[in-house]
């Protein structure tokens, strides 16, 4: 039987990790391989890496193939990618699923990544701004470029592209432990591809919630698995509810 | 101590392979051409498309080496290094190696594709690789297409809305469809039975 994927989502800024609230509000966890070894004494059921680094555009191989020389969980890995031969390059060192995030409306990038590593191994990373009216509006560049793009937009594009997973992220959930926002997941569903939620999860009960509901869905995690308490201090744990 | 050797071809997380063979106790050396094969165990690791992967098996003399496989060398293919075993893909146009009688198809499904994920397995028919694993707990999985071969083929499966090939073997070459090396504590003791097969 499937198990319900639960991930904890680590962002890398620099040489170490870094976890935000919104998409800003930058607060260091620590250094990669260590957290990394920690999750693999978690047994974690997957982990999903995305390079925010501010002050570079490249990807930072030399630090992933540590991590992946390290990891005994599968990694999908987002951020700064722009070309077929990084993404082949990130599979070559071991990342199972690369996540194409700012540069997801370059059709060709995605369906040659595809033709070159599966289209299995082929992650799109939505993320997503909702307002109060419910109105979508979608962003590249972690949140600074707005994509000119609807919900039904986006569904119509994606449709036709050679997908392994869609990561939607809700920027204004990110970091604030408020529960996931699941507005979007009805609609992303029919397309027929493994759904991951980011963004909002409080606690165990965020997740046995969204999943009474929506079982096929599966899970990222931030703040919930890095930072406890009220002052948020860094602590590593993987507390995963039986769903 | 146990040695393996890993194919490099240069599509395929060899390094993470590596680790987990170390975790297992085994010396793992990688080889980017058969005449570097020392070892009496090898390892095919592999992600990415079907005929991506046999190409790069064509350049670097491991497929025809592969094709006339010696009886005393134990083989391992892992995902799409377990689905050039078969003789030909759904996924794409290019012949496979043949060693395990059998096709690649697309999985048929109403869940969603690719099967991604932990999986638990249903375990057929005994064989060294599978011994002391945990079937429950099972191992990670991303894939969209599916090795179907003749039941004596086939030391396990996994249900996803539909039987999936998860372990096929014949004689001396046995392939995995999902990622030990990915799948903690029961990949490493599979890599650890495989190395001691």
């Amino acid at each position: 039987m499937l198990r319900t994927r639960i991930s904890p989502v680590i962002l890398i800024d620099g040489p170490g990790l870094n976890k935000t609230k919104k998409f800003k509000n930058y607060k260091y966890l620590g250094d990669a391989i260590n957290v990394l070894k920690i999750f693999n004494e978690l047994s974690v059921d997957e982990l999903v890496i995305y390079d925010i680094t501010r002050d570079r555009n490249d990807i930072n191989f030399d630090l992933l193939k540590k991590i992946n020389r390290e990891a005994n969980m599968a990694i999908t890995y987002g951020g700064k990618i722009s070309s077929v031969s990084q993404v082949e390059e990130l599979i070559n060192i071991g990342c199972e699923k690369v996540s194409i995030c700012s540069s997801i409306l370059d059709r060709e990038l995605i369906i040659q990544s595809a033709s070159k590593v599966g289209a299995q191994s082929i992650a799109l990373t939505l993320d997503y701004k909702e307002n109060l009216f419910g109105s979508v509006s979608y962003y590249g560049n972690f949140g600074k470029n707005k994509l000119a793009y609807s919900t039904d937009e986006m569904l119509s594009y994606i449709s036709g592209l050679p997908v392994g997973e869609i990561i939607l992220q809700n920027i204004n959930y990110d970091g604030l432990k408020m529960g996931y926002s699941t507005s979007l997941i009805d609609e992303y569903s029919k397309l027929g591809i493994p759904l991951k939620i980011v963004g909002g999860c409080k606690d165990a009960n965020s997740i046995i919630d969204v999943h009474s509901k929506f079982s096929l869905v599966s899970y990222g995690v931030g703040s919930y698995f890095c930072l406890k308490g009220k002052l948020d201090a860094v602590l590593i744990s993987y507390e995963r509810p039986d769903v | 101590m146990r040695r393996v050797d890993v194919i490099d071809v240069g599509l395929g997380n060899v390094a993470s392979v590596c680790n987990s063979l170390r975790k297992a106790g085994v010396k793992a050396t990688v080889v980017r051409s058969p005449s570097e094969i020392s070892a009496e165990h090898l390892i095919l690791p592999g992600v990415g498309a079907f005929d991506a992967y046999v190409e790069k098996l064509e350049l670097s003399g491991f497929f025809e080496f592969l094709s006339n496989t010696p009886d005393n060398l134990k083989v391992l293919g892992i995902c799409v290094g377990m689905q050039v075993l078969a003789e030909k893909s759904e996924e794409g146009t290019r012949k496979g190696l043949g060693l395990v009688p059998g096709e690649v198809r697309k999985i048929r499904t109403s869940l969603p594709l690719p099967h991604l994920g932990w999986n638990s397995i249903e375990i057929h028919a005994d064989h060294p690789v599978c011994e002391s694993v945990n079937p429950d707990i099972g191992f990670y999985y991303v894939h969209g297409y599916h090795f179907v071969c003749e039941s004596n083929s086939l030391i396990a499966s996994s249900d996803y809305g539909g039987r999936v090939g998860s372990i096929v073997c014949k004689g001396n070459v046995c392939g995995v469809q999902f990622h030990p090396e990915k799948s903690h504590d029961n990949g490493i003791k599979l890599f650890s039975n495989f190395a001691s097969w």
